[in-house]
Order: C-alpha cells, then structure tokens, then sequence
C-alpha cells in the first residue's frame, strides 16, 4: 500500500505538472501558508498563469515573495528534474514534432490538428460549466466545506463564501448580497435572512447532474429530499429508469381506488356498477380484437422457429429468455414505486380529511 | 540430424521463472521484491500448464515471466535498495557503539531514489498515464485525509493533501468536472480530461481538521494546567 502511494505521488506530480502546463500555468503554484493554516483549504494555494508570473516576478524579487513550505528535498528539486526529462521530450505538447533522438523512449505526440477525430458531446450539457454562475452561495460549516467548494468553484459559482472559522471568505453570513446558503442542521436556522434561499448539500449535487439549477423548494432545510441518483448508471431501453413516469397501469389502480370509495356511499353504487358494467363489455370487444392479433403473431414467431437451425433456435431461447427475466425485473421495480406512490397519495388524503 | 533437445530447454519452462528463482536471481529479499515489483508495474503470470513451467513439478508456486525478472535487473532503484540495506547496517552498528556523531552524520547522506524515470518507462504516452489515474487519485485523496501514522509522516500526508488540491484547481481551471456523486463510500467525481474520463472518489472529512497549531502541540498535562489557573 504504502509502495503504491510512494509511486502515485511521483506518478500525480507529473501529471498535474503536464496538465499545468498545457493550460499555461505555473507549477507547482504557491501556497499561501498564512491561508493555509486558518484552514482556507482550496483557496490557500495560489495559482498563476505563465503570462502572469513573468509579469509578476521583477515586482515580487523587490518585495517578499509568499514562503513556499517545503516538504521533502525530491520535491524542492522537482521541476527541474522534470524539466531536465522533458528535455529530450519536445517543448510543448500541442506541437506535434518528431524526436530524433533514438535512445530516447518514444514519445506520442499529439497528432496533426487535421487528422484529430471528433469528439462526441453531449449537447445537452454545457462544456463550459457555468451552472452556478451569477449565484452568491454562503456555505455552513457544519456541511461538507471541502468538497462543496470545490464543486461549486467548478461550475463557476460568483462568489463563494464560508464560516470564518473553515477560511477566510469574501462575504459575512448576514450579508445581504448572498442569494443562496447551503446548511444540514434538519431544520431553517432561526433568524432567516429573507431573500435568500436556504437549501441543503444534495441540491448543489443533483444540479450538476442533471445540467441546470433545479427547483430549490424540494430541498428546503428539514424537507424529505426527492430521491439522490447516480449519474454514473447508463440509460438503457431495457432498463428500470427510476426518474421515468409509471405508465397508463396505474390509472386504473386508480379508478379501483375511487370505486372502493364509492361503495362506501349508497346512493351512487348502482350507477357505478353500471358504468363498470357497460365499460367492461366495450373492453372485452377490445380485447378480442387485440387478442386474434396476438394470435397471429406468435403462430408466425413459431413457424420461423421451427425452419430455424437447432444454433439459431437455442440463441433466440436465449435472448428471449433473457428479455423476460430483464422485464419482470422492471416490473417488479415499477410495482413497488407504484405502490409507494398509492401509499403517499392515501397519507395525504387522511391527513386532508 | 541436429543435437538431441534436452528437457526444460525452452518453451515454457524458459519463459516463466518462480518468485523463490527470481529472488535469488536478483538477489534480494522478498519485501524489496515485492516493492520492487510494484514500483515497475511487473506481476505474476499464470502459465497454461505448471507442469512444464517447474519442471515437472505441480506444487502451488507463483511464477513470473523470465523477461520481466530480467528487465528487472538493470534498474536503478535495485542499486539503492542495496545501498538501503547497507546503510541500515552501518546506523545501526554506529548506534550499537553509541557513537551518535557518526550515526548523525550518516543520516544525514541516508540514500534515497527517484522514481521519474519509472514513470516515463510505464506511461509512454500521456494518454496511457491518464488512463491510469483513477486509483492514484482515490489513494491520494484517502491519504490526504488520514492523520498521520506511525509509518506515514506528515510530510506525505501533506504532499498528498498538495497533490490532490493542485489537481483539483486543474479540473477548476479546465471546467472539466463532469459528474458527482454522494455515496456511502465517499463522493465519486468524474472529471473529462483531454477525452479520457478520470473518476476518483474522496471520503468525508468526520474528524475536524485542527489548523492552530497551538492547540495541537498543547500536551495533556500543560492544557489542565492552564484549565485550573483560568478557575483560581
């Protein structure tokens, strides 16, 4: 484990420093160590771009440059090890050139600009991750600070802010310019700020994935919060898509529902038997009708199965037997929800009524 | 007609060599083996059938390949394991004798090896290296967070916490971030870098960071001390 970890910082440190700079930017950027121990997290380390710093660096040799802490020797020496390796490598990556040098390993440059082939994108996302943008977000510490920073500076957010304890932050709690505050206690804090809005982590979260600022009322401090989805899980014709709505089934559940209410009543029973009576007989009709159909089909599936090769035969047994066991799974799950769904809707009437 | 071919010429019980052969080809013991093992990316190999990989023999052994083993032996960091091992000897011997200006002056040049030119040996391409960044991330995200170990010193706990923020101002930066996700585990992100999907996961932070280091150097005895004269 620990000879692992020992290859990953070095293995890390050279990918962050190719990935630095083909964003040009300095690296390794500076730690701010004042900001660092009040525990700014993220915001402690200072990051510059190659422009800048060459821009920077007359002023800040007259000046006190920020201390950098210096935790091993290998690190210290590192860009310049790195630099002495790349040597050989060529000087920029986006330029595609050839190495000449044969004891060199070789090296795979990036191709022609021309031959590059297209990468596929989503449309429905945005590439340039500005969700957040134009949001002021007040983060609580008693939520995730971390992590939350980052996700939120990740999709652009304006401003950012956070106890004084968790880091040093551009906007006090009470400020009024703060339009939204993530907080966790299970219930609104007790002097709310109007005009804000108060929501709890997932929002930020499920945002992100589904690609646009979602309804904050569903995620009020204290409320159910609605179901927390992984977006890593593929959408497949075949598979149970929980976000889906239940199909036409559970209309009739429905109707028996209010049937059974009905009954209670005496007065409208015979009516409704009636009724239920003259739709079932139009239904039958229908039914008939959708059944000789059926029939039809899978006397023909079965005449093709029997021209079929025994390899052919076995394969479609497989794939048909492997269709089943799939929908059966989809309906289990979608039974559930539906009873799920009947139960919430029977709460809600009881505590109308 | 040619020389008659002897058993366990080639084929292969040429291609594959068990581990107690490597170490003795390489002669080191079997923990530096094993680091040395993953540092260069070298693992065991499952021959179709022992019988002809240990000459005739079935018992339960784990093989490697014979050219693996032998590209071992020309690496640098064998060398320095070596010169470890020596240099533990002569520390300790020096203690031994109570002769502390001596093991002070040894630790001081105490050997130490550079893993770069593994990494460019193992990641040909950057796109190979970036493949491969799932479980480098994970790892140093999950050591960032732990306090530091008898076996982990703070240093590497810092670096990782380093490592792990740099690469997020890149992913920042970029606008790269694609996915998240809150599970049990952790929180699960997925980043796209350069078209290759990178997803790592981080745990929750339960213990609160302590960041004056006043607090944390306090010692048990000094901070009651201070509790009683704060009640007089």
């Amino acid at each position: 484990m620990l000879t692992f970890l020992e290859f990953y910082q070095t293995f890390v440190s050279f990918i962050n420093y190719r990935l630095y700079t083909s964003i040009n930017l300095v690296y390794p950027p500076k730690l701010d160590i004042d900001k660092d121990e009040a525990g700014a997290g993220l915001a402690a380390y200072l990051i510059q771009s190659i422009t800048e710093q060459s821009r920077d660096q007359p002023a800040q040799a007259a000046s006190n440059p920020l201390p950098v802490k210096d935790t091993t020797k290998q690190l210290a020496s590192l860009p310049s090890k790195i630099a002495s390796l790349t040597a050989n490598d060529t000087e920029s990556p986006s330029v595609g050139e050839t190495v000449t040098d044969e004891d060199a390993l070789d090296v795979f440059t990036s191709a022609d600009p021309d031959t590059i082939l297209p990468q596929p994108t989503d449309p429905t996302r945005s590439p340039t991750n500005s969700l957040f943008n134009g949001l002021h977000i007040y983060i609580s510490r008693e939520t995730p600070v971390d992590d939350l920073t980052f996700l939120l500076l990740a999709f652009g957010v304006s401003s950012l802010s956070t106890d004084p304890t968790s880091g040093p932050s551009p906007y006090a709690e009470s400020d009024p310019r703060i339009t939204h505050q993530i907080c966790d206690r299970g219930k609104l804090p007790a002097n709310i700020i109007p005009g804000r809005k108060y929501v709890q982590p997932q929002w930020v979260v499920d945002s992100i994935n589904r690609g646009q600022v979602l309804d904050v009322s569903l995620y009020v401090p204290g409320a159910e919060l609605p179901p927390h989805l992984s977006p890593f899980v593929e959408k497949r014709n075949w598979k149970y898509d929980p976000e889906a709505p239940l199909d036409v089934e559970s209309e009739s559940e429905e109707e028996e529902e209010e049937e059974e209410e009905v009954d209670d009543e005496q007065e409208h029973q015979r009516l409704v038997v009636s009724e239920a009576a003259g739709e079932q007989a139009i239904e039958k009709k229908r039914k008939k009708k959708v059944i000789s159909a059926v029939d039809e089909d899978k006397e023909a599936k079965e005449m093709a199965k029997i021209i079929m090769s025994n390899k052919n035969r076995r394969l479609l047994d497989a794939m048909e037997y492997g269709n089943r066991k799939r929908k059966s799974e989809t309906e289990k799950l979608q039974s559930r929800k539906r009873e799920l769904q009947n139960e919430e809707r029977k709460r809600k009437k009881v505590k109308l009524s | 007609m040619g020389k008659p071919k002897k058993k366990g010429q080639e084929g292969a019980a040429k291609t594959y060599i068990t581990r107690n052969q490597a170490l003795k080809l390489l002669q080191l013991p079997l923990p530096d083996f094993r680091r040395l093992c993953i540092l260069k990316g070298v693992y065991p190999r499952e021959p179709r059938s022992k019988k002809k990989a240990n000459k005739g023999s079935t018992a339960n052994t784990t093989f490697y390949y014979t050219k693996d083993i032998r590209f071992l032996l020309h690496e640098p960091v064998l060398q320095s394991f070596r010169q470890q091992k020596v240099f533990a000897k002569k520390l300790t011997k020096a203690i031994g004798k109570e002769d502390y200006t001596k093991a002070k002056d040894l630790e001081e040049h105490r050997p130490g090896y550079v893993l770069d030119h593994i990494v460019k040996e193992r990641y040909p391409s950057f796109h190979d290296a970036l493949a491969d960044l799932d479980d480098a991330l994970s790892m140093l995200f999950l050591f960032s967070n732990l306090p530091p170990l008898h076996r982990v010193d703070a240093a590497t706990i810092h670096n990782c916490e380093r490592l792990g923020a740099e690469f997020q101002h890149y992913v920042i930066r970029s606008k790269s971030l694609r996915k998240c996700f809150l599970s049990i585990k952790g929180i699960y992100y997925q980043a796209e870098i350069e078209g290759e999907k990178v997803t790592w996961i981080v745990p929750y932070k339960f213990s609160q960071h302590v960041p004056c280091r006043d607090i944390a150097v306090l010692t048990r005895i000094r901070f009651h001390r201070m509790l009683i004269s704060g009640l007089c």
